[in-house]
């Protein structure tokens, strides 16, 4: 279908349900439609879900982290509408926030949230929210990006902070799980399913989180440039497996180590003396500017993302085999490599004959951030999928998810999850 | 092999016996009707039933082969731990075996740098704790029942535990299960990589399932580093109401110790009166039991403003110490508080519920409001940091006068609870004992959702069914969400 009649389409569906449309607002000039409330939205997925034909419809929140989310790969050659969670924020007049307890330290938001909004907002009650993010990225896009800040060394992945939900599925049935409480096991959590799901199983309308409290003292300590990253992870780890020290944020950037330590303020100057028993910091940063510093520090746009274990996270980044590393980011503890698409372009070939099989030896597992698009990138495209699909009975769950939450394949991703086809 | 068992056995088929017993052997099947009367209920005693059969099986793949031979037998199964759950979870259902992990009791690893460990299902939780000490590591959830309760029974109740305040539930602390199907089929879910690759998250769905998406039957959990420092705190207070106001001022001045405990008066008494005698004074109306955890200069400064919140809250006394054998003292009274008022009645209703901590005050006199208008006997102990109460009601289950006000008692602080923007369980699940209740927080539409991701994992409903999920709509149990507008009266 041509992008003209993928437009007209759109403008149809949405003349029908009295739901504004910008026939060219979202990511390379696609119509976006603007629904006002949950209600249009269900609306809206009701009578998608119900054509012949339906054209793929795609959560949009901040836009961040569309193509990881990689809306072109709809089922079959089907048009995308994206659909913004934006707009709910914006014509209810106020911030998107539902509920902001600073007694009971919990915040309940609209999805389409930005996620500097919910910062400033608790700041106020002296709360952080976790993920430790930034940005115009929504909290329901963030979370359905499976995505966790530079904090999770302290306080766990986002998931783990996700205390209850609100969704609209693919069939415009709305459901809701979990609560407002920090402590809440009634009901199976249906919020744990959403939260990675990159929208396909239903749109995230409504947030509730587990906030943690703003620390006393924080200080951002970095390290000398080190030789080489595998050094300086090797650094990072002599850090974590240090007891005196509990982290809020440990990462390598550049072969660079950044901490943040956080908490009393006689503790932080403990942890700082202790911290430089292991190296000369190069920079340090106090009170507000370290955790900014930080938080800029470790923003990233990876194009893959390597997962493996604290003891074999030096292993997989020599298994990369880079001369250069630029923009090269390492959480030791949560054993993350994240690898930008500068240090793949170019260099595909090797990726797929050489630095795979190497990871593969390692049992580390690598992750598409985004696609690489041409002939040679879908080859990469390839060689990760045939790693990381799915089968026998977890791949019969997930397709029978697909099948309860989104029967008609309205929000479905081709290749999401992996090596299962929506196809007809 | 007396009658019962042989008309088990001829209900259950004389070959499906004999297949059970040659993949768990002899001590593993346990037909005859004295054995199969130890499963007849878990720790919610208001509700029995007897199982067709009990199985034990000692690996995963035993398991596997049990559910094959029990699906073709047309059974349906009940998943069992310890059976120290206490909202009916694990109790047998009709035409139902219990399949029990009582003899998968082996901790498989300990991983010292990457802090995790992979424990058979059957694993008791202080065990596993032990296990890993010698690695300086410690696994967080540790519910009361610790010392008898299974680590597969943790995850399919979500389990808490005092220390939730500071490390969360077993959810945030559990990397991955072996779960077998209704096919009898062995799936791994989760692992300890960081996030699902390319994948749905189907682990946290299957925490907190209650047993009903599939048989766990190995678990890899999360460690930690044992703190540095620990301190125990008692604080005493003439008032119960006192030491609530104390507990939400912690929280709203964003205190971070590791453990808010609370224990009332007839609580103090009992633990005081049996063998876990903890040096509670008996002149306090309330002792608030904090643990402070981290770096010295941490623990000192959060100790310092614990002492400074309970004593603007008139606090009469407080202790303060870091002995391990004093603070295992004073721990052992807190968590033996359920074992210790058996000397108060025969029978023990613990109920469970989640109040925001803004709200604690208000609910605790809700209860006590209850129970003495119903001329019952409440002892309060609490994870009072979580806002997760546990009024205890004592009562004789051979008086049903009495068990009727008590379970209307019960019901009376869930809705309260749920008024306030509470929830019906905290840590010990829905199981029999609220499914109705259900439909007090969520409507037919949520609960359709739920399903419907049930049968994603389990589409025959082999796996504890009749459980959690009101088996009747909510607009068939005339009730709705509270808050949310006046009730239908059906159709």
């Amino acid at each position: 279908m041509s992008p003209i009649e993928t437009a007209t389409r759109a403008a149809n569906v949405c003349d029908a349900l009295g739901i504004e449309l910008d026939p060219a607002g979202g990511p390379s000039g696609a119509p976006l439609a603007r629904p006002r409330d949950e209600a249009e939205l269900t609306r809206l997925l009701q009578r998608v879900a119900n054509e012949t034909d339906p054209p793929r419809l795609a959560p949009l929140g901040g836009g961040t982290s569309v193509h990881w989310c990689r809306p072109e790969q709809a089922r079959g050659d089907a048009p995308t509408l994206f659909v913004s969670t934006r707009s709910m924020v914006e014509a209810s007049g106020g911030s998107g926030i539902v509920e902001y307890v600073p007694g009971d330290g919990t915040l309940t938001a609209l999805g389409g949230t930005a996620l500097d909004d919910l910062r400033a907002a608790v700041d106020e009650g002296g709360h952080r929210i976790t993920p430790a993010l930034r940005g115009a990225s929504t909290i329901g896009g963030t979370l359905a990006a499976g995505l966790s800040g530079p904090d999770r060394v302290a306080f766990g992945p986002s998931r783990h902070h996700v205390l209850g939900m609100r969704v609209v599925d693919g069939a415009g049935r709305r459901a809701r799980s979990g609560g407002r409480l920090v402590k809440n096991v009634t009901g199976f959590d249906l919020h744990r399913l959403h939260v990675g799901a990159r929208g396909t199983l239903g749109f995230v309308v409504e947030v509730s989180l587990r906030l943690t409290p703003a620390p006393e003292s924080e200080a951002l300590l970095s390290s000398e440039p080190l030789a080489t990253d595998a050094e300086a992870v090797e650094l990072a780890l002599a850090l974590r497996a240090d007891r005196r020290l509990a982290p809020r944020m440990l990462f390598v950037k550049d072969r660079v180590v950044h901490t943040l330590l956080a908490g009393r303020a006689r503790q932080v100057d403990v942890e700082r003396a202790v911290w430089a028993e292991h190296a000369t910091p190069r920079d340090a940063f106090d009170g507000d500017a370290a955790e900014d510093r930080a938080l800029a520090l470790a923003e990233r746009d990876p194009a893959l993302r390597i997962q493996t274990t604290p003891s074999r996270v030096v292993s997989a980044v020599r298994a990369l085999g880079l001369a250069s590393t630029d923009g090269l980011v390492v959480e030791p503890d949560a054993a993350l490599v994240d690898v930008p698409r500068a240090l793949v372009e170019g260099d595909v070939p090797r990726w797929t004959d050489e630095v795979l099989p190497a990871l593969d030896a390692v049992g580390a597992r690598v992750e598409p951030r985004a696609p690489f698009g041409d002939a040679v990138g879908e080859a990469l495209d390839g060689a990760i999928e045939s790693r990381i699909a799915l089968s026998g009975p977890r791949a019969t769950i997930m397709r029978r998810l697909v099948e309860a939450f989104d029967p008609a394949h309205v929000l479905a991703i081709e290749g999401f999850p992996a090596g299962l086809s929506i196809r007809p | 092999m007396g009658r019962t068992a042989k008309a088990t056995e001829q209900r259950l088929g004389d070959r499906h016996v004999r297949e059970l017993r040659r993949i768990v052997g002899d001590r593993g099947v346990r037909t005859d009707a004295m054995a199969r009367s130890a499963y007849e209920s878990d720790g919610f005693m208001l509700q029995s039933a007897a199982a067709e059969v009990v199985v034990l099986p000692r690996s995963t793949a035993e398991a596997a082969a049990v559910v094959r031979v029990l699906r073709d037998a047309g059974l349906v199964v009940v998943p069992r731990g310890a059976g120290t759950g206490l909202s009916g979870g694990a109790r047998p259902i009709e035409r139902g075996a219990i399949v029990g992990t009582a003899r998968m009791r082996d901790v498989l690893e300990v991983n010292e740098v990457d802090r995790y460990a992979r424990v058979q299902a059957g694993v008791v939780n202080v065990h596993l704790t032990a296990a890993c000490s010698g690695h300086g590591l410690f696994y967080a959830p540790d519910p009361s029942s610790q010392t008898a309760c299974t680590l597969g029974g943790n995850v399919g109740n979500n389990s808490g535990g005092p220390h939730g305040f500071k490390y969360g539930s077993t959810s945030r602390h559990v990397l991955g299960v072996t779960l077998v199907d209704s096919e009898g089929e062995i799936t791994e879910v989760g692992s300890p990589l960081p996030d699902p690759c390319g994948a749905y998250d189907l682990l946290g769905p299957v925490v907190g399932s209650e047993g009903m998406l599939g048989l766990v039957t190995e678990v890899t959990v999360k460690l930690l580093p044992k703190p540095d420092t620990v301190e125990t705190l008692l604080c005493l207070f003439e008032s119960l109401d006192a030491c609530c106001d104390a507990v939400s001022e912690m929280i709203a001045r964003r205190v971070e110790p590791s453990a808010i405990e609370i224990l009332d008066r007839l609580t103090i008494e009992a633990v005081e009166a049996s063998v876990l005698r903890a040096g509670y004074p008996a002149n306090a109306e309330a002792v608030m039991l904090v643990e402070v955890e981290g770096g010295a200069d941490e623990v000192a400064a959060i100790s310092e403003d614990v002492l400074a919140i309970v004593r603007d809250f008139g606090a009469f006394d407080s202790r303060r110490t870091s002995d391990p054998q004093e603070r295992k003292r004073l721990w052992a009274g807190r968590k033996g508080a359920f074992g210790a008022m058996g000397r108060i009645a025969p029978d023990l209703y613990v109920a469970d519920v989640v109040a925001p901590r803004t709200r604690l005050r208000e609910i605790v006199a809700t209860a006590t409001r209850a129970c003495r208008e119903r001329n019952l006997k409440l002892a309060n102990v609490f994870h009072a940091g979580d806002g997760n109460l546990h009024p205890n009601i004592s009562y004789d289950r051979r008086d049903p006068d009495e068990v009727a006000r008590v379970l209307e008692a019960g019901r009376i602080i869930m809705e309260a609870c749920v008024e306030a923007g509470g929830s019906l369980t905290g840590e010990h699940g829905v199981g029999l004992e609220k499914q109705d209740e259900m439909c007090l927080v969520f409507d037919d539409d949520d609960l359709a959702a739920m399903n419907a991701m049930r049968s994603a994992f389990d589409p025959v409903g082999f796996w504890n069914p009749g459980k959690m999920l009101p088996v009747r709509g909510c607009r068939e149990i005339h009730t709705k969400p509270l808050g949310s507008g006046p009730q239908e009266t059906g159709a």
